[in-house]
């Protein structure tokens, strides 16, 4: 290849030569690079004409000059120099490269491609970055730095803290969740050590995913790892420790506040004062801090850890002769729980330890045949306390400070519901403390081997290439439950003085149960490539089938049929790309795939995208635009799909029925039912492909030297088929009805991207703002009839909030239903929400719930800054990442105090809620009164408690030193990198109930988590 | 290079070989579905056992009143009884207060098939498994088992019509529980097909009523009479003959009611015009169809036997209340006529249903009102001067222990709900307020509201165990049959003659007759009547539909009060203490439009022909 390149050149330089040959002066000279070697077909111009000559392979030109013509050298990647010509007759020219970037490969499906030459619409990002970040999981590295996507962490628990990923927002009704690829195949990366990372592309448009087919209608992430290098072993040695403190804690109420606010309830409910379960003794206890008969417990306080530790350990070593090139990584990473060591029996507290591995290993068996082995894997341990059926984290939040005194010199001291007018009482311990753990290791594999054959014998640029691939996940869970002793505290029956521990449970033994859960599944792929450059027509060409097998296809509880078969997914991918001189670039690609949820005729779908790119900075008549280093402008239309509708398969086939099922009890004693047979799915067989028509426009544009550089792009997505449930069939029907292409949705949005490098003097930095916008319209989802058009979800969001809308508060007593001044309500009290009245029909009902706020799944505007700094050895970065757009409803006892009953209360409930002497004083107030009896009335989903979740935080910041003292190279360490950062230190929002990018329903979460993290790295 | 070239092939063999492996499964073919395993409707109408199975299945449909563990109801885990005059919940996140005493219930929330935990009706329009709701879907499996049952090879013809006649009386029951909660309801006549035309309008009250009555018309020859002998202990709970006749004497005695059977509709609007909240006018033919229904059954059963009412062993309180329990309580009970299960009893349902969400959280207990509408032991009111009852001396009966308890109320007051002293399981029952905090009996219950919760279903527990006893949910038991003749002759004016059934099942729990407790006119007698099914009846969701069909304004409107006994030293004093803890709407303003539900919103939004029952 190259030596024809050599050749074709050299005849086009002679030709060239052999043209201009007409003139005064000859000059010749040798074009060379920054490293002095010669560059081979570098264009030399002679400025204002259209004569011209090109290097031959030993970089030297020849030219006829006229004197003070001047001469333009240039070269793909080099900045161009201007020379005015004199007398002389030998000019040698050194260029320097000009770092545009323009020699950057980004990953695409199923291949790698030069950056400038590419049509679709693809981010990456690289190991470098990827680094920077101490989260655990790698997803979480990706928010704020990369267009397009939208990373929602939505909880900090170790082990479970990856974020939710959405490609340009969502545009189906169904899972919109991308495909995610490592090294080729479909797997979950969330949990790959970012050591082992190369790059990481996000797949947007038409253009890129098309080759997925099926699969790529959401967008896809592909992750590369890293693999061999040629040269001698490079090993770097890392450590780092870290700790972990949750954002933001929402604060709940002492026993006083507590205490008072509950008398206050009672009485704002009409009951007489002296039935307050409070009286004025146990308030004066709780306003003296409480005692073990009367506790005051801070509970978040008492259960978590100021803080909790993270450490990270790395050994990787690369390298490579001519033959073999190895990466070979091991990491280590241990993330601590948030919780205190409350039970000595054992440890509960949450824990993730990761050992990642691998081993990528690249040998050219022949000249013409190179064998790749890749190996990684993961041991996951994580640890965790059992916890009550309603979960630990909703008991914490129906949690009384009262409830109890936590862990007395080892003994779990609960509050005797009598002492507190026989509350039902909720102790947060219950939630887990003393019931044992669970303790989960889960073992990846991932097996790959691929053999590639370049058939230059054939033609040249042929290349054959055979992929195989296995994967397996074992889980082993170890379960222990046991139970606490428990005590309450109580007035000594012998001296009222004293207070005596009554054991009211004893401890249990620590039982034991096991079980485990498995996964496997095959990936081959078997494909045929071609890339050959004939003079300025560059060639590519891809055509492949591949194949999965997945052996233990997830069910979910309803027992649907076929559970017992594998799921398969097949397809065949073609793509020809072209370009002219790197000025006009083509590609065509394309995804021809079936799918077992489809009939014969139907299963099979051809998913084809085009795509044009023109340079325009290659132009001549752009010549002149000196600020101008390089500008492209892209497009790309095409057509990708979709076939998922868990947990549903073979939805073209004929009804299935379950042959043994919920039963009946006949007889007098029989302790078994009499099994049941009823209909599952009713099949569809018109049934096929979900299809998406994706546009995308954009441009990438360089300036000064490429100090500046920007892109844009535009996109629309037209989803239509989708796969829906009919939702307009009546219930009488009372059929599994099967899914039909109905749905629609329609999704726009841009990506804008500016970044600034520069050098002043010894100082480099660099800044870059991203922002990506995606917005979706349900256009049709076969919606019941609404009678107001406010009520339908067709026409907005996907995911989109409704509610009520307050119109202040109730400042007399009424009886809204004869009272013509209010919507019917009931009979409503000062302090109570009144609501608008939207469809005036005279009454309040769900008719009058409109859109808002925003969709609680994706946040429509993504922002992303990115700062850095290099000086001597010193480097800094940081990332702050931005979402606007989006709402959470405020869950649970987090939205009405006291869980409507007797259980929590926060501060800002009883900080802001309505009362006759707050409104007298004219102060703002957002919460209604305290009240049982208008509870279900105050507290519906409204606009009050829909709020907006906007955010900017300080995602990342990082600050580090780099020794190079000669000294260690004599240990043989080439540097030590010293460096601190940090994850999530800042957040600017105005929404504090909790972190607001987490998404607590009423079960509530691990709370979301910062870290201040320190590390040294050794590179030997 | 010899090496590497042989290294080369030995590696392209190696893949070659693993995927050879499952070569089958390479190429287009893959995609296809295997063969085999599959279970289609061919397979099900294949053999006897599993198109049993179909039936099986849709008798799952019948909905125990019972509160069962970890699975709710449509009432959530409330009982039908709370929202009725008899009983109360101070749960405050429960059903009852959220939808009916606050008023919440409405088009839009009726329904909610989504979330087990979210607050429905009594019966939504629409099927919920989550609550155990499976109306339509027993009318859809039944109307496919009566088009495809003709295929089974492996069953005689005998016993495929009798299997049929089931089918027809679980459509039957479905439609009759839809016809009282909603009046006239579109009628499902078939298998739905997804792509066929859904227009389907409601019938007038009178052709749903018709209708039914067709169904069980055709289903009562084919049934038999009574499970045979030995056959019982495996198959006691299917329908029989005579369960078919009573749920028709059940269904026409609704009918009859003045809700629908009236000079006026009880609301008007377009579903009163277009006649499917009433029959348009009144007329005592209805109350004949009722009488002739009930008799039918009353005459069968002395001609063919098999059915009687459980009576006492010894003439003594006990022996009347045991006689009462094992009435309602056994699956062997020889007066129950159409009996429910929902699982066969462990322990655990006994823990996490009855026990918590009554015992514990406040459901289900029982107004004073409920207790006094049971009369002294001997059958006299206890509003009669003679029968010496005193509201503030023990007005239970249940002072004192041993021989020295009088236990001179009804007997069925007892098992009813929980009375003061009274023995519970092997337990004795301490129902004072503000006692000290311990174990009790039962639990620590209901904290500060009332001293009498309920005691039927919930068999008490002994050491500390809850028992596992033989359960079910009698939906319909004789003594209804009994008490719906005599309310219908009564209102057909033949006052004298509805007495001696009334009088059977007083008679069974040593009342004495009527006759001997005072004289009875039209209007009495029917009073009489309904006090009568609500100490019969009591937590058997039979009170809210005599609420309702009979329009008792009062008893919806009359607030209610609790009984709450305190205890000093080993003195007893009786307080009637109007409910505080969860206040009805209805106590300050009653609407008539309780008295059916609300179809959803989304129902009649679908436009296949529903339309709104007055008032919602």
């Amino acid at each position: 290849m190259k030596r024809f390149l050599k050749t074709f050149i050299f005849v086009c330089t002679m030709l060239s030569v052999a043209i201009s040959a007409s003139a005064q002066q000859n000059v010749t000279g040798v074009v060379t690079d920054d490293n002095g070697d010669p560059i081979v077909g570098a264009t030399i111009a002679i400025a204002g004409t259209t004569t011209g000559s090109i290097t031959d392979f030993n970089g030297v030109y020849n030219l006829r000059v006229e004197e003070g013509q001047t001469l333009s050298f240039s070269f793909i990647g080099m900045v161009s120099q201007q020379i005015l010509i004199g007398k002389q007759t030998t000019i040698n020219v050194q260029l320097a490269s000009e770092d545009i970037g323009l020699d950057e490969v980004v990953v695409i499906g199923y291949g790698q491609k030069k950056k400038v030459t590419m049509t679709g619409s693809v981010s990456s990002i690289s190991s470098d970055e990827i680094m920077k970040s101490p989260s655990a999981s790698v997803t979480n590295s990706l928010a704020g730095r990369i267009t397009g996507i939208a990373a929602v962490q939505n909880t900090g628990q170790p082990g479970a803290d990856e974020a939710a990923l959405f490609i340009r927002g969502a545009a189906t009704l169904n899972d919109a969740s991308p495909l995610t690829i490592v090294d080729g195949v479909e797997r979950p990366f969330s949990q790959i050590d970012p050591e082992e990372i190369e790059s990481i592309s996000i797949l947007k448009d038409a253009s890129a995913t098309a080759v997925y087919g099926v699969r790529g209608a959401n967008g896809v992430i592909i992750v590369t790892t890293k693999r061999g290098e040629k040269g001698d072993a490079k090993i770097s040695v890392s450590t780092s420790f870290g700790f972990q403190q949750p954002t933001t804690l929402s604060e709940k109420a002492n026993s006083y506040t507590y205490a008072t606010a509950h008398n206050e309830r009672n009485v704002n409910d009409g009951q007489d004062p002296s039935t307050n379960l409070f009286g004025e003794e146990v308030l004066d206890v709780f306003k003296n801090g409480g005692n073990l008969l009367y506790p005051d417990t801070d509970w978040y306080d008492y259960l978590f850890k100021d803080q909790s530790l993270q450490t990270k350990t790395n050994f990787t070593m690369r390298g490579g002769t001519d033959k073999v090139r190895y990466f070979v990584s091991l990491g280590y990473l241990s993330q601590d729980g948030i919780l205190k060591d409350l039970d000595p029996r054992y440890d509960e507290n949450f824990k993730y330890d990761r050992y990642n591995y691998r081993t990528n290993l690249d040998i050219d068996l022949t000249k013409s045949t190179l064998l790749k082995v890749t190996i990684g894997g993961r041991t996951e341990v994580r640890n965790q306390p059992q916890t009550h059926n309603d979960g630990m984290w909703k008991i914490a939040g129906w949690a009384q400070p009262m409830a109890g005194s936590g862990v007395v010199d080892g003994k779990w001291v609960a509050t005797n519901a009598d002492n507190v007018g026989g509350l039902e009482l909720k102790d947060p311990l219950v939630g887990f403390y003393g019931k044992g753990y669970k303790n989960n290791t889960k073992s990846v594999l991932n097996f790959d081997l691929d053999v590639e054959q370049k058939l230059d014998f054939i033609t040249k640029g042929l290349k054959a290439k055979v992929k195989g691939s296995y994967n397996t996940i074992y889980s082993h869970i170890k379960d222990r439950n046991t139970s606490p002793d428990r005590y309450e505290a109580i007035i000594d029956p012998m001296d009222p003085d004293k207070v005596f521990l009554s054991q009211t449970n004893s401890a249990g033994v620590l039982n034991y149960n096991e079980s485990t859960s498995k996964a496997r599944d095959w990936y081959m792929e078997a494909a045929l490539s071609y890339n050959r450059k004939f003079g300025d027509h560059d060639f590519g060409g891809l055509l492949l089938y591949n194949q999965r097998v997945v052996y233990y296809p997830k069910k979910d509880d309803k027992n649907w049929a076929y559970n017992y078969i594998p799921n398969q997914v097949l397809g065949l991918v073609a793509r020809a790309t072209y370009n002219y001189k790197t000025k006009y670039l083509f590609d065509f690609s394309m995804g021809y795939n079936g799918s077992e949820n489809f009939p014969e005729e139907k299963r099979y779908g051809l998913f084809p995208s085009v795509s044009l790119g023109w340079i325009l900075t290659e132009e001549s008549f752009m010549e002149n635009v000196g600020f101008l280093d390089y500008f492209k402008v892209r497009g790309s239309y095409g057509v990708v799909g979709n076939d998922k509708t868990f947990p549903h398969r073979f939805l073209y086939l004929p009804d299935s029925w379950n042959g043994s099922t919920g039963g009946y009890n006949f007889g007098y004693d029989l302790t078994r039912d009499q099994q049941g047979a009823s209909e599952l799915l009713i099949g569809n067989p018109n049934v096929t492909w979900e299809t998406a028509t994706k546009k995308n426009i954009g441009f990438d544009a360089k300036f000064f030297n490429a100090k500046l550089s920007t892109s844009l792009d535009l996109f629309h997505e037209f989803r239509e088929d989708i796969l829906i449930q009919r939702q307009t069939v009546p219930d009488f029907v009372a059929a599994n009805l099967p899914v039909v292409n109905m749905g629609e949705v329609e999704n726009q949005g841009y990506e804008v991207e500016v970044r600034w490098n520069d050098k002043v003097g010894s100082v480099s930095y660099n800044l870059g703002v991203n922002l990506s916008y995606a917005r979706n319209k349900i256009l049709y989802k076969d919606e019941v009839p609404q009678p107001y058009d406010y009520l339908k979800e067709t026409g907005k969001r996907i995911g989109q909030n409704f509610g009520y809308v307050t119109d202040g508060f109730f400042t007399e007593e009424v009886n809204t239903a004869t009272d013509p001044n209010y919507p019917d309500q009931g009979y409503r009290y000062p302090g109570d929400v009144i609501f608008k009245d939207l469809n005036a029909d005279g009454s309040i009902d769900d008719l009058d719930m409109q859109a808002i706020g925003y969709s609680y799944r994706i946040p429509e505007y993504n922002l992303g800054v990115n700062a850095g700094l290099n000086w001597k050895g010193i480097d800094f970065s940081m990332t702050w990442s931005g979402v606007k757009n989006t709402s959470r409803v405020i869950p649970g006892t987090l939205r009405e105090p006291f869980g409507g009953q007797h259980r929590g209360l926060y501060q800002h409930q009883y900080d802001e809620r309505w009362t006759q002497e707050k409104f007298d004083n004219g102060e703002t107030i957002n919460l209604p009164r305290l009240s049982v009896n208008s509870g279900p009335n105050n507290y519906k989903v409204s606009d009050m408690f829909i709020q907006d979740a906007s955010f900017i935080r300080l995602k990342n910041v990082e600050l580090g030193y780099t020794i190079k003292a000669s000294a260690l190279k004599r240990i043989g360490l080439r540097n030590v990198r010293v460096y601190a950062n940090g994850f999530n230190l800042l957040t600017i929002t105005d929404f504090d109930l909790f972190d607001p990018e987490s998404r607590p329903g009423s079960a509530g979460l691990y709370p979301m988590m910062k870290m201040y993290n320190m590390g040294v790295k050794f590179n030997f | 290079m010899k090496l590497t070239k042989y290294l080369t092939f030995a590696f392209v063999a190696i893949l070659i070989g693993i995927f050879s492996a499952s070569c089958e499964d390479i190429g287009p073919g893959a995609l296809e579905k295997p063969d085999g395993g599959d279970v289609t409707i061919d397979t099900i109408f294949a053999s006897a056992e599993y198109a049993e199975r179909v039936l099986w299945n849709s008798y799952r449909s019948l909905r125990s009143g019972i509160v069962k563990n970890g699975r709710s109801h449509a009432l959530g885990q409330d009982l039908q009884e709370d929202i009725t005059d008899l009983a109360h919940s101070t749960k405050t996140w429960g059903t009852a207060k959220v939808m009916y005493y606050a008023g919440g219930l409405n088009s839009s929330n009726a329904s909610d098939p989504g979330n087990w935990l979210n607050p429905m009706c009594i019966l939504p329009y629409g099927d919920s498994p989550g609550k155990g709701i499976y109306t339509f879907q027993a009318i859809r499996n039944c109307h496919t088992f009566l088009d495809h049952v003709h295929k089974v090879p492996d069953m005689t013809d005998g016993h495929k019509e009798m299997l049929k006649a089931e089918a027809k009386m679980i459509i039957a029951y479905n439609m009759t529980e839809l016809f009282r909660n909603y009046g006239g309801v579109p009628w499902i006549g078939k298998v739905y097909a997804p792509d066929d035309d859904f227009t389907n309008p409601r019938l007038t009250a009178e052709a749903t009523v018709d209708s039914i009555v067709k169904l069980i018309d055709e289903a009562v020859p084919e049934l038999p009479w009574q499970i045979a002998e030995a056959e019982m202990s495996n198959w006691a709970g299917r329908f029989t003959q005579a369960g078919a006749m009573a749920l028709k004497t059940r269904l026409l005695l609704f009918a009859a009611s003045p809700l629908l059977n009236s000079e006026q509709p009880y609301l008007d609007g377009d579903a009163a015009q277009q006649y499917f909240t009433w029959y348009g006018g009144k007329d005592d033919s209805h109350w004949q169809r009722a009488a002739t229904a009930a008799k039918d059954l009353i005459d069968k059963i002395a001609i063919e036997g098999g059915y009687a009412l459980e009576m006492p062993a010894t003439e003594s309180v006990q022996g009347y209340r045991d006689a009462y329990k094992q009435a309602y309580m056994s699956r062997r009970s020889t007066e129950v006529l159409i009996s429910i299960r929902d699982g066969y009893e462990s322990q655990k349902r006994w823990g996490g249903g009855m026990y918590d969400t009554n015992l514990n959280y406040g459901g289900g207990t029982c107004t004073a009102e409920f207790m006094k509408m049971f009369p002294m032991a001997d059958g006299t009111p206890i509003t009669d001067p003679a029968s010496g009852w005193d509201p503030a001396v023990d007005p239970l009966g249940t002072e004192g222990a041993g021989p020295a308890r009088k236990y001179n109320r009804d007997p069925r007051l007892y098992e009813t709900m929980t009375c003061e002293g009274d023995d519970f399981g092997g337990e004795v029952l301490k129902t004072w307020l503000n006692k000290p905090k311990g174990k009790h009996v039962p639990l620590r219950a209901n904290q500060n509201s009332a001293s009498t919760f309920i005691r039927k279903f919930i068999p008490g527990w002994a050491g500390g165990l809850y028992p596992i006893q033989e359960h079910h949910f009698a939906y319909m038991r004789l003594p209804e049959i009994y008490l719906s003749y005599a309310e219908a002759l009564n209102e057909l004016g033949q006052t004298n003659e509805a007495l001696p059934y009334v009088n059977m099942v007083r008679n069974r729990v040593g009342l004495k007759d009527l006759e001997q407790v005072g004289s009875w006119d039209q209007a009495s007698l029917r009073d009489q009547i309904l006090n009568e099914r609500a100490c019969e009846f009591g937590f058997e969701q039979v009170r809210w539909f005599d609420m309702t069909r009979h329009k008792l304004e009062n008893s919806f409107a009359q607030k209610g009060t609790f009984l709450q006994i305190a205890k000093n030293g080993s003195a007893y004093t009786y307080n009637y203490t109007p409910i505080s803890t969860n206040s009805k709407v209805w106590w300050i303003d009653f609407d008539e439009k309780w008295y059916l539900l609300p179809f959803p919103l989304n129902e009649i939004q679908k436009g296949y022909g529903l339309i709104q029952n007055p008032g919602w």
